[in-house]
């Protein structure tokens, strides 16, 4: 039972996460969301490695490995978004042509 | 972890609706930084959702690196960066948002069917009738521990390297030049 409701609760996260990347027009914004889909990723593993590998733990190994890319990628984001800040003056998204000549 | 009955259930049920009015928080709310800390709340919920599925590695690492750091590290960005703009520009709906609230809640509704259609149980008793059945002596912690440094340890190097490059990258990202 409990199973099934973590599975569940981490789809909704997921999706969830998938419609705030998609729609949010503030970069910040779209960065928590992609927290949000890395952790509904760490919760599927946690639950499989619970259910189905409770002696080797091999998937909490992996999460562990998803934080930390995380964290790197959470250090990488914020000084993308300061750097476009600086420049722009506005970090929303469909405002962002910095390529352009 | 090992708790009574409805103990447990009061548990699950209080930590999945405050994941899930948090999340609907984090991609709803119109201030930023609102929804920065309203994700600092899904991610203490998860780390709690972890300790009840028997896992208090992760939860002690995603409590101290999502709660302490990430978390930090965006409400930082959000006060750095918060303008007025986001107040005079008000979050229309548009048509695009209703095409992907579509989509993934098709996608979310597809992948409940799947998980509530497949009979997980069977598959367990075909993976544990492999294992073979024996007391284990070590802790999780232990068991994590000897994995990362035995099995796992050219990843964890690789992990170490990638942290560094980014560290680097960031300083020389946001300096200004």
């Amino acid at each position: 039972m409990m199973f099934e409701y973590a599975l569940v609760l981490s789809s909704y996260l997921f999706s969830m996460g998938i419609y705030g990347l998609i729609t949010s027009r503030n970069m910040v914004r779209a960065l928590m969301c992609l927290e949000l889909i890395l952790n509904a990723v760490n919760m599927n593993l946690v639950t499989f490695s619970d259910l189905f590998d409770s002696r080797q733990l091999k998937g909490d190994i992996f999460s562990i490995f998803v934080i930390a890319i995380a964290a790197a990628e959470a250090a990488i984001g914020p000084a993308i978004v300061s750097s476009i800040h600086r420049n722009r003056k506005s970090t929303r998204i469909n405002q962002s042509n910095l390529l352009k000549k | 972890m090992d708790l009574l009955g409805p103990i447990h259930d009061i548990l699950l049920v209080s930590l999945g609706s405050g994941i899930i009015l948090g999340s609907l928080g984090v991609v709803l709310l119109t201030n930023p930084i609102y929804s920065a800390f309203s994700s600092g709340l899904v991610l203490v919920r998860i780390s709690l959702f972890h300790i009840l599925s028997n896992s208090y590695f992760v939860a002690a690492a995603q409590l101290l690196i999502y709660v302490g750091a990430i978390n930090v590290l965006i409400i930082f960005a959000v006060m750095f960066m918060n303008g007025s703009e986001y107040y005079n520009n008000f979050h229309l709906w548009t048509v695009g948002d209703g095409i992907s609230s579509v989509v993934c809640t098709s996608i979310l509704f597809s992948l409940i069917a799947t998980i509530l259609d497949t009979s997980w149980y069977g598959i367990i008793w075909t993976t544990r009738s492999n294992q073979i059945i024996e007391q284990d002596l070590t802790s999780n912690v232990q068991q994590i521990g000897i994995h990362l440094s035995t099995d796992f340890f050219l990843p964890f190097e690789l992990i170490s390297i990638i942290l560094l490059v980014a560290l680097v990258g960031a300083i020389a990202m946001a300096r200004a030049e």
